[in-house]
Parts: C-alpha cells; sequence; structure tokens
C-alpha cells in the first residue's frame, strides 16, 4: 500500500518504520528541520518530504494523489484536521486516519472533516488502565463507525447475575454478540453452551442502542460504570 | 482555522464565463481533478448540529454529479436550474461519487 504520514514526530516515525518494514511504500511529511532529519535517518527506503502539511501543494508532492492511506498524526489538532480534511477534498483518499490529541477535539473528527478512523490516545490509554483496575465494570475497549458500535470488555464479579449461566440463556440483544471470553489467560471462542464464570472477561461486540441492555445482563441493574 | 482563509479566494464566485477545458460530467474519473459544467437539478440541506451540509446535484446531457459544501445552507447564486462550472476532485462517499467544496463559476 501507498501510505502517506504526516508529522514526523515520535508517534509518525515509528509508523513510518513499521509500515515501511511491514512492505508498505512510505512517505512521510514534516516542516520542521529537525523532524525531517530524525525521518531520514531511520532508513533510506522511506521518502521524507519537508514541507508544510497542511499545503496541497505538499501533499501533492508526497503523493497523495496515488495514495491509499494517509495519516495525520502532528501534535496539533487542528493541523490533523486540515491534513484529513485535503486529503479527503482535493485527492480522494479512501483512507484519512487523525489522530486526537486533545480529548475536547475528538468530536470534529468525523467525515465532515474528511477523517475516516480517528485515534484517540488519551482515551485509549484511560480504557487500558480502566481495563486493568475494574471487576464488574463495562470498560469500552474500541469504537467502530464514530461509536455507532463498540468492542467493550467487562470482568465478570461474584455478584454478576450472569455467573453460572450458558450464553444462550443470557439473552443478549440481537445487536450485539460475544466476541470471546478470556479465563485464566486462556481465549474461549465462545458457543452457545460456553457457561461464564466469575472472573471471566467477557468481549462484547454491540450496537449502541444495545449497550444498555448488555450492561444489564453482564453486571447488573444497579451498577454504575 | 487557517483553512477557511486559504480556501477562500477560491470560494468567490466568479461571473465571467467558458473556458475551453471541461469534462462531461459521464466520463470524469474518481480521484483526478476536472473541470465541469451542468445544469444544478436538484438542492437538498442536510441540517446538522455539527455541520450543516448543501448537497447539490448537477447534471449535463452525460451524467449527474453530486457537489457538497460543508458548513453551508446556501451558496450565493447556487439556484435550481442554474448552470455552473465548478472545478475540484471527484471522490468515493458513501453517497456516491461527490465533489466537496468546489471552485465554482455561475455561467
Amino acid at each position: 500500500m501507498k501510505i502517506v504520514i504526516a508529522g514526523a514526530g515520535s508517534v509518525g516515525r515509528y509508523m513510518a518504520e513499521q509500515l515501511h518494514s511491514s512492505g508498505h511504500a512510505v512517505r512521510i511529511i514534516d516542516n520542521d528541520v529537525e523532524a525531517v532529519a530524525r525521518a531520514r535517518a531511520i532508513d533510506p527506503g522511506i521518502e521524507v518530504i519537508n514541507g508544510d502539511g497542511c499545503e496541497v501543494d505538499t501533499l501533492a508532492r508526497a503523493g497523495c494523489r496515488d495514495a491509499d492511506v494517509v495519516a495525520a498524526v502532528t501534535g496539533d489538532d487542528e493541523d490533523n484536521l486540515v491534513i484529513s480534511l485535503l486529503a479527503k477534498q482535493e485527492f480522494g483518499v479512501p483512507r484519512v486516519v487523525g489522530r486526537v490529541n486533545n480529548p475536547k477535539n475528538e468530536w470534529m473528527f468525523t467525515d465532515m472533516w474528511g477523517v475516516d478512523v480517528s485515534v484517540s490516545t488519551p482515551h485509549l490509554l484511560t480504557g487500558l488502565v480502566e481495563e486493568a483496575v475494574s471487576v464488574g465494570s463495562f470498560v469500552r475497549l474500541l469504537s467502530l463507525e464514530h461509536g455507532r458500535a463498540r468492542i467493550a470488555e467487562v470482568t465478570l464479579a461474584p455478584s454478576s447475575p450472569a455467573i453460572g449461566k450458558t450464553l444462550t440463556s443470557l439473552n443478549f440483544p440481537r445487536e450485539s454478540t460475544v466476541v470471546a471470553v478470556l479465563r485464566d489467560g486462556h481465549v474461549i471462542v465462545p458457543r452457545g453452551d460456553t457457561v461464564v464464570r466469575a472472573g471471566d472477561e467477557v468481549m462484547m461486540l454491540s450496537l449502541a442502542e444495545a449497550e444498555a441492555d448488555v450492561r444489564r445482563i453482564l453486571i447488573g441493574p444497579e451498577s454504575a460504570a | 482555522m487557517r483553512l477557511l482563509r486559504r480556501r477562500s479566494g477560491t470560494e468567490t464566485a466568479r461571473a465571467d464565463t467558458d473556458d475551453a477545458t471541461t469534462t462531461p460530467i459521464g466520463s470524469i474519473v474518481e480521484r483526478r481533478q476536472v473541470t465541469i459544467t451542468g445544469q444544478v437539478l436538484g438542492i437538498r440541506i442536510r441540517p446538522s448540529d455539527e455541520l450543516p451540509t448543501l448537497v447539490v446535484r448537477l447534471g449535463d446531457d452525460t451524467g449527474s454529479v453530486t457537489l457538497v459544501w460543508t458548513g453551508r445552507r446556501a451558496v450565493g447564486g447556487v439556484t435550481l436550474g442554474r448552470r455552473l462550472s465548478v472545478d475540484g476532485t471527484p471522490v468515493r462517499s458513501p453517497d456516491g461519487v461527490c465533489i466537496y467544496n468546489p471552485t465554482y463559476r455561475l455561467l
């Protein structure tokens, strides 16, 4: 795939290195001379463009016209939005990924600004921290289609109403499904007759409208998230 | 809002007419910048709390294409039946091929 990365900070450089080593054609843009020098030092196979990613000309120079993916991963949300919008509007890039630096800006990272997928590091970190500390609460791990569906995880507390029941008998709403059950370090591929126990981590895929029901089934009525 | 400043120069409508290199709408290619000329066949406003959108259907003898102006409820001079010349990049979107925030000229 042809991938253009805007922003040669630590995030952009890491992505460039990883994607290049998996065999993709990677170009990386930055207007800071030092960042450009560091990016050039990664690998001669990665093309580095010194310029402002918020300018159409720079994006054209970086090959956005036939890029499969553009990732706007600078440390500035305004720049990331401008780059995303230009990549979509001026170049029709099929997949535009935008990095959210300040969670307050996440609502703007949608198709309105050309963003197909937004990644918010603070939200991701919050989710992972919550996941580590919480039993019996509903932890959202991943949003799909701008929050219309989510992958979430619940570690079942001993008080969960689901304990000892089969997945079939839990009657999950049609807009949700159990993706996996993690137990003692093993991944159990869920079947209708899988019985859940206290301490199991249940991974759910559910649409937004089904989340309340899923919560009730796995955690119980009175719980707080 | 650097973007808006940058684009404001190109968004201004100009009343002058024709230039030679227009492409028939039926033969536009995705991701290749074009200039097309046609008639406004339909106008739709998508209201939104976040960002209102003006959706215009532009057609000629060979086909039609969707123009999308984000953040607008109306664009001066763009009315039903009006002939326009627009310049932009056709992009694949969930609603079909469309051109976002094109440079336009009223004919």
